[in-house]
């Protein structure tokens, strides 16, 4: 693993950019990536401290996920990458474009062909298989960072399984204000032990969590932690047998393009009338729902 | 001498997703990509696991078997340091059984526990049944409950990894036999040994 080695095994016959090692990182770094991935499945929900690298992408537009996506991708595999459901927001195309340029692999939008999905603030609306692995872009890995600041802490917070600073968080939510109010980010246990922020997604795509057929792997590139939950782990949404944890409701709203009610759906503001419009965040299942295929 | 036949990108990038499939689910038998490599062990599967996890910033030892050629060889190809079980990142066993060392192994603390060891057990077959241990497994990763057996590992090593499980402390345990099959046990695991 001499670099001038390296430098010779730089991607020709991949179909890769030349000049760069396949997959942009070095082989150190993805060494390093690959181990702490094991010990973060090894303990589901348990941030592991990585040395996050500089990409060329800005902090806080998925150098986390980046990383893990190029620490593990192959040459067999077709990545999806999406952004709040859309394969076709500037985010999702940059990291899908930079990703392609540095491998050679195959890019698709439709999830069920994809073999790593990077996404960004939401999980599929199509169920995914054990065959697939989602990586999802985490900008606050810590989910005590609300009620304690310091890193130290919180660390042994997590050391003592000592949640009651969340729990009384939610208590106080309730008290002023009737429910608990947290919409994205919502804190779940993780096979009874870690308390675990879900990344930003919607409240709708956490119970999708709870002993999903498919790995997840997290990661947050400012803040240099891995995270990941295996197949068929209890996730569980914190909550009060008289409160309970709750999934956003659309009130009976359906998708315009698509006429579906059982999909997470992105409220959009008509600038002429004012009148609000609904669509399906993941965009891929809307289309092929309006070309009636059976997603 | 380094070994030729080893490709660093695109070896280690398949045998880590084989690693990945079979830590993300427990006593799921995963078949290694068939690569080879000349090594001065008759098994070199655990070898190539190390190949690809180990570089000059971990540390590792190896107990029993051709203990020296195979640090050696390790030094020589990964960069890696070896060091006192105490202090490595990962451990290899020969022949079945650390005659009670592994105890002294790292678990990592409280506030790190991904600290805790791994270690990768050098042994004669492993299947779903039969062989010198039979284990009843559930946890994180398995839909329900699986059974797997391993041949050339002796039971009192087992319970001894069992006694020092306490989660979210622990030791993550990969099987790796002969014929290039693999399976772990993640600390996450819990396991009855049938």
């Amino acid at each position: 693993m001499m670099l001038t080695e390296l430098s010779n095994l730089a991607g020709t016959d991949s179909g890769a950019l030349e000049g760069y090692n396949f997959a942009f990182l070095d082989e150190f770094t993805k060494r390093e990536i690959r181990r702490k991935i094991l010990k973060a499945v090894a303990i589901p929900g348990y941030q592991v401290p990585f040395g996050s690298r500089e990409m060329p992408l800005a902090k806080g537009w998925g150098t986390g996920g980046l990383q893990i996506t190029l620490s593990i991708i192959g040459k067999s595999d077709v990545l999806k990458v999406i952004d709040q459901g859309s394969d076709e927001s500037v985010n999702a195309v940059n990291i899908r474009n930079l990703v392609s340029r540095m491998t050679g692999v195959g890019t698709t939008s439709d999830t069920g062909r994809a073999t790593i999905i990077q996404t960004r603030h939401r999980i599929p609306e199509e169920p995914l298989t054990g065959d697939q692995i989602a990586v999802l872009q985490v900008p606050f890995p810590e989910p005590l960072r609300t009620i304690e600041p310091s890193e130290q802490v919180t660390r042994r917070m997590h050391a003592e399984h000592d949640y009651s600073g969340m729990w009384l968080h939610l208590y106080e939510d309730i008290v002023k204000h009737g429910k608990i109010t947290i919409g994205a980010r919502y804190p779940c246990l993780v096979n009874g032990r870690h308390l675990m922020d879900p990344s930003p997604i919607p409240r709708w795509d956490v119970p999708r969590l709870h002993k999903s057929p498919v790995i997840h792997l997290f990661c947050a590139g400012r803040e240099k932690r891995i995270y990941a939950i295996p197949p068929h782990t209890a996730v569980e949404p914190l909550e009060f047998e008289d409160y309970r944890f709750e999934t956003e409701d659309f009130g009976g709203k359906v998708c315009e393009r698509c006429g579906s009610s059982d999909t997470f759906l992105d409220e959009i503001i008509d600038d002429a009338t004012g009148n609000a419009r609904y669509i399906c965040s993941d965009t891929s299942f809307c289309e092929k729902r309006q070309r009636g295929e059976d997603v | 001498m380094r070994d030729p036949a080893f490709d660093v990108i695109f070896d280690t990038q398949r045998i880590f997703r084989s690693l990945l499939d079979a830590m993300a689910n427990p006593g799921r038998i995963i078949t290694l990509p068939d690569i080879r490599i000349k090594t001065p062990a008759a098994n070199m599967h655990p070898l190539l696991l190390l190949m690809t996890l180990l570089d000059h910033e971990v540390s590792f030892c190896v107990m029993g078997g051709a203990q020296t050629q195979v640090t050696e060889y390790l030094k020589t190809n990964t960069w890696s340091k070896e060091s006192r079980l105490e202090n490595s990142d990962f451990v290899l066993v020969y022949g079945g059984s650390s005659h009670g060392l592994i105890r002294g192994a790292r678990v990592g603390t409280l506030e790190y526990p991904d600290e805790g060891a791994t270690v990768i057990y050098d042994t004669d077959s492993i299947g779903d049944g039969g062989g010198d241990v039979l284990l009843k497994l559930s946890g994180p990763g398995i839909a329900d409950k699986c059974m797997i057996g391993a041949r050339g590992i002796e039971q009192n090593e087992i319970e001894n990894v069992l006694m020092m499980q306490d989660y979210p402390l622990g030791l993550d345990l990969i099987f790796s036999d002969n014929a290039g099959r693999i399976a772990c046990i993640p600390r996450s695991t819990t396991v009855k040994v049938i």
